[in-house]
């Protein structure tokens, strides 16, 4: 995808114009650079050198990067064929199913817990699953469901936008060249789908590695065993240790604007038409 | 070099704002708003005081619940508020140590007690069986909350080594309400919780009480803090707290 090269004809108007988009520009990435160098100005050196030696911290950093990760892989194999079917065909209760897709991403995370913890301590099917080994409550994998719960809609949602804007002639060109429906899905759609669907896996990834207010109902908040990055951010202002909070949350910040520039630039090309 | 005094400003600011007096209160006597900082164990017979001393004296009462550690914290940051009533008055201790308590006196007293959900699935019968692995254990976290702290205080009394119960531990909470909500939901065994919590809980779970031998008492203390803005004030709500009219918020909890 080429980006488009602004108009070349010049005059008053037209710089005129130029200012003042990249006044809006420059007004909120400066905003943004005072806020955080607040953080980086209150943090001193024996809150860095806890965040980097103690091991519980560490551990926090580890759990939020994989877990979060495996909640982005869990979402895309539901987004690829929920945002495919979504967009392609119209079956009854389409709307239904549109709407309850959209009901995470509306809904305080906090529900997205209580509701996990209620299911598996409170219902037949919940304490069944639960008996067989494969527990939730208070397990890492919890965080896992608990995240893929509430960031999976963005991957729904931007994938089947992003099918939703290829021609479904395309694919019938492939199928009367001789493709199967799997072959046209897998070498015609799903390749033009790729920077939506690598828009809503960042923004998936962003959500999961973000919260924590259903993590401390259902999984609480352990150290050194559920305990995620955010929630130390949490627990450590509660506790009065605000240069730590704020040392972990640039912690946070680095880790995630540097996931986020990674994707950028291996991938190559600007992501979002 | 930090801005300390700019930032702290910055995070101040929302709750220095409305400590003003509010309007008329029928006699005339303008309203003064007091902050007092309240473990969330204690809201039952807080919010009894609070209409207590509403009812009485040109006063509104804004309120801060949580885990008595974090409340501490907070009056370390902030150093602004009224009243201060935590979940053990050895927080009350350490506020006075820090000068931060203009006086104080105390209201009631409450014990640990095991709680458990209704039919105790794991067969629990006393301490000793909580530290093992197969009771799924909740225990308030000692950074954060009173119950916390006093339930390690039990088993290092009891001769049961903090270090071996940390590891059969599920779940830490940051108030004893949320230990009381597990056992509600039937997702833990068993947790250790004030007696009152669970009175209060009483319709989801069983209490299994722990012999006054073994158990602590802890004592719920109101304090005075001495960055009151309203001093004369803050000592007259003490006395009435303290008084058998205020005691009543405590009956039956």
């Amino acid at each position: 995808m080429e980006r488009h090269e602004a108009p070349a004809v010049g005059g008053l108007e037209s710089r005129f114009f130029t200012a003042t988009i990249f006044l809006f520009l420059f007004l909120f990435l400066g905003a943004g650079v005072l806020l955080l160098s607040a953080d980086v100005l209150y943090v001193d050196m024996p809150a860095v050198k806890t965040v980097f030696s103690d091991p519980n911290i560490l551990h926090a950093l580890w759990l939020s990067l994989w877990t979060s990760t495996a909640a982005v892989a869990i979402s895309l194999l539901f987004a690829l064929p929920m945002g495919y079917a979504l967009s392609r065909y119209s079956f009854p209760g389409r709307i239904l199913a549109d709407t309850m897709v959209d009901l995470p991403i509306v809904f305080p995370p906090l529900v997205a817990g209580l509701t996990l913890l209620v299911f598996f301590s409170q219902t037949a099917l919940g304490r069944w699953i639960e008996s067989t080994g494969l527990t939730f409550v208070f397990q890492p994998r919890g965080i896992v469901l608990c995240q893929v719960l509430v960031s999976a809609s963005y991957a729904i949602r931007t994938v089947k936008a992003a099918f939703d804007e290829i021609d479904p002639r395309l694919e019938k060109v492939a199928l009367t060249l001789g493709s199967g429906r799997w072959g046209a899905f897998f070498r015609v759609a799903l390749p033009l789908a790729r920077n939506g669907i690598l828009a809503g896996g960042i923004l998936t990834w962003a959500r999961a590695f973000g919260i924590f207010g259903p993590l401390m109902i259902f999984v609480g908040s352990f150290r050194g065993r559920t305990e995620v990055l955010p929630t130390t951010v949490f627990l450590e202002q509660s506790i009065g240790h605000l240069e730590v909070a704020l040392a972990v949350s640039l912690l946070l910040i680095a880790v995630a604007g540097g996931a986020l520039l990674a994707i950028r630039l291996l991938t190559g090309k600007a992501l979002f038409r | 070099m930090r801005p300390s005094a700019f930032l702290r400003g910055v995070l101040l600011a929302p709750l220095l704002l409305p400590a003003c007096g509010k309007g008329p209160s029928g006699s005339g006597a303008p309203r003064r708003e007091l902050v007092f900082y309240c473990g969330a164990g204690l809201r039952d017979p807080a919010e009894k005081l609070i209409s207590f001393f509403e009812s009485r004296f040109p006063v509104r009462i804004r309120t801060d619940y949580a885990g008595s550690e974090v409340l501490l914290s907070r009056l370390k940051l902030h150093r602004e508020g009224d009243l201060f009533m935590p979940g053990d008055a050895r927080y009350v201790d350490q506020a006075r140590k820090a000068g931060f308590v203009a006086d104080r006196k105390s209201l009631h007293k409450w014990r640990l007690v095991i709680f458990v959900p209704k039919g105790n699935p794991a067969g629990v019968k006393d301490l000793e069986d909580l530290a093992t692995e197969k009771v799924r254990l909740g225990l308030g976290d000692p950074r954060a909350c009173a119950v916390g702290k006093a339930a390690r205080r039990l088993f290092e009394k009891n001769g049961i080594p903090w270090e071996k119960v940390k590891k059969g531990v599920d779940f830490l909470s940051l108030t004893v309400n949320e230990l009381a909500l597990q056992v509600q939901a039937g997702s833990l065994d068993a947790v250790i919780v004030w007696d009152a919590t669970a009175r209060q809980f009483a319709r989801w779970g069983e209490t299994i009480a722990i012999p006054p031998e073994k158990n602590l008492v802890s004592t719920v203390d109101l304090a005075v803090l001495s960055f009151s803005k309203f001093p004369g004030l803050a000592r007259k709500l003490l006395r009435a707290a303290a008084s058998p009219e205020g005691k009543a918020a405590f009956e039956g909890f």
